[in-house]
């Protein structure tokens, strides 16, 4: 969206953000109905996500578009390096804990 | 025309999702301190996340009430149709659950799971052993796949 839209990067990270919520709203639903939630790995991550909500709210209102854009592709480029150790069974989070 | 309806209806909206956000988070909060030391932790938990799950569904309700009250049909008719496509999801897949609570099979909803969200396929790709069927014995199970 950003690139090829020409989206301000605020705008185009809200409206995915949005999008995210309304999908994931369809299959929550029926992930839980199955009982396929498990609430002592839920309950954590809904808390985490709240506080980062929150954070990150204010983040994008207070910080330029341009160091916002950056501080996105170090957050994505250290999510994504993270994943690609997990696959061959490195985890970053032992190390750091 | 004192007062946009439009202004009115996104006020309303954020004021609920920002109290059902808290009054979740809080009931998530509440039950996760519980299951240190209870066996109902885990039940308060998913009350919270049951919350979570009905926000966005109580916001389209709450959108589809006033663009029918506000006569705009094409924005009610879209609303709607969202709410019509979660009821069918959460009816189609509610079937295997009834009377069988996390006993389903986690080979195909392995595949579910990857099909929808590379990060959870990322996530499956580093756990080192598949969930079984047995909901302690996942538990357990997940909880060492997080902790190695």
């Amino acid at each position: 969206m950003d690139t090829a839209l020409r989206l301000p990067i605020k705008v185009s990270s809200a409206t995915s953000t949005f999008m995210i919520g309304v999908t994931a709203a369809a299959s929550a639903a029926a992930y839980f109905l199955r009982g396929d939630i498990i609430p002592a790995i839920a309950g954590p991550i809904v808390l985490g996500s709240v506080l980062g909500a929150l954070a990150g709210a204010k983040l994008v209102l207070a910080v330029p578009d341009g160091r916002l854009r950056l501080l996105f592709v170090a957050t994505l480029a250290l999510l994504s390096l993270q994943m690609a150790l997990a696959a061959f069974g490195v985890n970053l989070a032992r190390g750091m804990a | 025309m004192t007062d946009l309806p439009h202004d009115h209806l996104e006020r309303r909206l954020a004021r609920t999702l920002g109290l059902g956000t808290w009054i979740g988070s809080t009931v998530i909060a509440v039950g996760f301190l519980a299951s240190l030391r209870l066996p109902i932790g885990g039940a308060i938990e998913m009350a919270g996340v049951a919350i979570f799950i009905a926000l966005p569904v109580l916001r389209l309700a709450l959108m589809l009430a006033t663009f029918a009250r506000r006569q705009e049909w094409a924005f009610a008719a879209t609303a709607a149709l969202v709410l019509l496509i979660i009821a069918i999801s959460a009816a189609s897949s509610a079937k295997p659950a009834d009377g069988a609570q996390g006993r389903s099979r986690p080979v195909q909803r392995n595949s579910a799971v990857t099909s929808i969200s590379p990060t959870m396929a990322a996530l499956n790709a580093g756990r080192p052993h598949r969930p079984s069927r047995n909901p302690s014995t996942r538990l357990v199970s997940s909880r060492a796949a997080m902790a190695s």
